[in-house]
């Protein structure tokens, strides 16, 4: 089969066995497809509704009304056969950069599918809009040109920059993330700046979308509830707000796909949210009183590892081939960890090491190239539960 | 109803789009091992893996042998990774200082060494070791997915091989 092509180095070849047995086991949940004529578990209410705010906010926000029903045609039987594929359990990247809290999104966690897949050219737009309580939905068209842009929180005052990306004509998937805000941060006292150089949205219009996504979520709601057994609803938005909305079972190709048709501002789009095809994900971004840092000593020398934050620091040592769970607490994670490695015995620093992410880290020391040196580098998985400290001798401190 | 449609619509008839699905779903797990091998990035390959699936569902209309599906699937796969490549080059990299490797293990170190091995040859030569070694497709059958010549291939396999056998040691 192969051609007399070189033989594998083993190594190798376990490696790529071992990645074909982690696919067959992750792919069933790495990778969702809707489950055809399974309902909506009533669990999942909360999900429908923030998928369905999404469709809406983002839908408004590509401005693709026009594209999208003539994509759909009257009854969408331009869609036949056209099934929609979610993620989920997947993190969004969202990272605090720096101490002026500039959060990049590279790559965007679905909550539900939403696709035109015909002459979209308004992929390059991107929403955000308060929710209910500490929540805000960040949103946006993604297409495989994708897009991106710059969310910068600065005190009360959040800014999108959007990107300004070539016009895609792929498939337009629709996708967002729930940002949550710590208790201390008042959602509503924040000002909302877009910032979208081809074709800015006003912040007049950006009230307005929040005004209409929160007005809808308890006709949506009523809706999910009317849809569980007839996997179908009709959302009727009417412009300047909602002032009405009907859930019943809509004409569609196939019985286990949701309709949704949204009337807003005298356009008429229609879309498809599949049952399991989104699911809601929540990004903590200034929710976490602790980090948690795993360390994994693979070098030859025993090291101290000491992480800080801006309100703590923890150091522990470290024998060859011990590792253990630390946390540390930190009163804004915006400011990151730093770890510093002590070589050992004289407590010199050996290795800095700065880490400006929420995400539970796996710091992975090894040796350096020069001898007792060690190098550090970081996994971004953790071990499935915590691990205790090892026991050594092992210490720096006390001046 | 325009031509898709109608092939669609034939095919439809024939076999139940269900069945259809679950056929390319089938191959969804080589099709992910594959992407990860690619990208060495779990993000992008399920990314990848489900881009790959949008495109493969609009396009089922035009696969004429379904026992060719793995072969066409992979080749949708890899066009699309390298396009990525593009892609990603015009978006934020985060925290670059945080290297991802998804499984934990006894033989973490191992792994270790092999992502950062495979990490240093072209995306292209990852490309062929996967689709070849990997998902098992014939060098002709690589070639045609990646674009390239057979030759291209098996130069490419011979050397990114080589490579990793001397960084490994």
């Amino acid at each position: 089969m192969h051609d007399e092509m070189p033989a594998l180095d083993p190594r190798l070849g376990d490696f790529l066995d071992a990645e074909r047995r982690r696919a067959e086991h992750d792919f069933p949940t790495a990778i969702v497809r809707k489950r055809t004529g399974s309902p909506a578990p009533r669990a999942r209410r909360g999900w429908l509704v923030a998928a369905a705010l999404s469709v809406l906010v983002i839908a408004i926000a590509a401005g693709s009304w026009s594209a999208l029903s003539q994509g759909l045609g009257a009854g969408g039987s331009g869609w036949a056969g056209v099934e929609a594929i979610g993620l989920r359990g997947m993190p969004m990247s969202l990272a605090i950069l720096d101490a002026d809290s500039v959060i990049a999104a590279r790559r965007p966690a679905t909550i539900d599918e939403l696709r035109a897949h015909r002459n979209d050219t308004d992929a390059r737009r991107m929403a955000l809009t308060p929710l209910a309580g500490a929540e805000w939905l960040l949103a946006w068209a993604a297409t495989p040109c994708d897009v991106s842009g710059i969310l910068t929180a600065s005190p009360r005052v959040l800014t999108l920059a959007v990107d300004a990306m070539p016009p895609c004509t792929t498939g337009v998937t629709m996708r967002g993330a729930v940002l949550r805000f710590a208790p201390s941060i008042v959602p509503a006292g924040l000002a909302l700046t877009l910032v979208d150089p081809p074709e800015p949205i006003a912040e007049a219009d950006a009230i307005s979308i929040a005004n209409q996504v929160a007005g809808i979520s308890d006709v949506i709601s009523g809706g999910v509830d009317a849809v569980l057994g007839t996997y179908a609803t009709l959302v009727q938005v009417e412009p300047n707000g909602i002032t009405s909305g009907d859930a019943s079972p809509a004409p569609q190709v196939n019985p286990d796909l949701f309709v949704w048709r949204v009337d807003i501002f005298g356009n008429t789009a229609w879309t498809r949210v599949f049952v399991d095809a989104f699911t809601r994900q929540v990004v903590d971004v200034v929710h976490h009183d602790a980090f948690r840092l795993d360390v994994a000593n693979r070098s030859s020398v025993g090291v101290v590892v000491s992480v800080g934050s801006d309100m703590s620091g923890v150091p522990h040592g470290f024998e060859p081939g011990q590792r253990g769970t630390t946390f540390i607490l930190w009163s804004n994670p915006t400011n990151g960890i730093s770890v510093e490695v002590l070589g050992t015995p004289g407590c010199s620093v050996v290795a800095t090491g700065g880490y400006p992410t929420l995400r539970p880290l796996t710091l992975v020391i090894e040796d350096g190239a020069a001898p007792g040196s060690v190098k550090l580098s970081t996994v971004n998985t953790v071990a499935a539960s915590p691990m205790p400290l090892p026991a050594n001798s092992l210490f720096c401190g006390g001046g | 109803m325009d031509t898709a449609r109608m092939r669609d619509t034939e095919l439809a008839g024939i076999r139940p789009q269900a069945t259809l699905v679950d056929e390319l779903y089938a191959h969804g797990p080589v099709l992910l091992a594959s992407a990860r091998v690619i990208t060495l990035d779990d993000d992008e390959a399920q990314d990848l893996v489900q881009t790959t699936f949008e495109i493969a569902l609009r396009r089922v209309h035009t696969v004429r042998d379904p026992g060719a599906l793995r072969s066409w699937l992979l080749t949708i796969q890899t066009r699309e990774a390298f396009r990525l490549v593009r892609r990603l080059r015009r978006q934020v990299r985060l925290d670059p200082a945080v290297h991802e490797i998804a499984v934990a293990g006894p033989d973490l170190a191992q792994r270790a060494d092999i992502r950062r091995a495979l990490a240093n040859l072209p995306r292209r030569t990852r490309a062929a070791i996967a689709l070849h070694y990997l998902a098992g497709l014939p060098i002709a059958e690589t070639a045609a997915a990646m674009g390239v010549s057979e030759n291209t291939v098996k130069s490419q396999v011979r050397t990114g091989l080589a490579q990793l056998r001397e960084v490994l040691g």
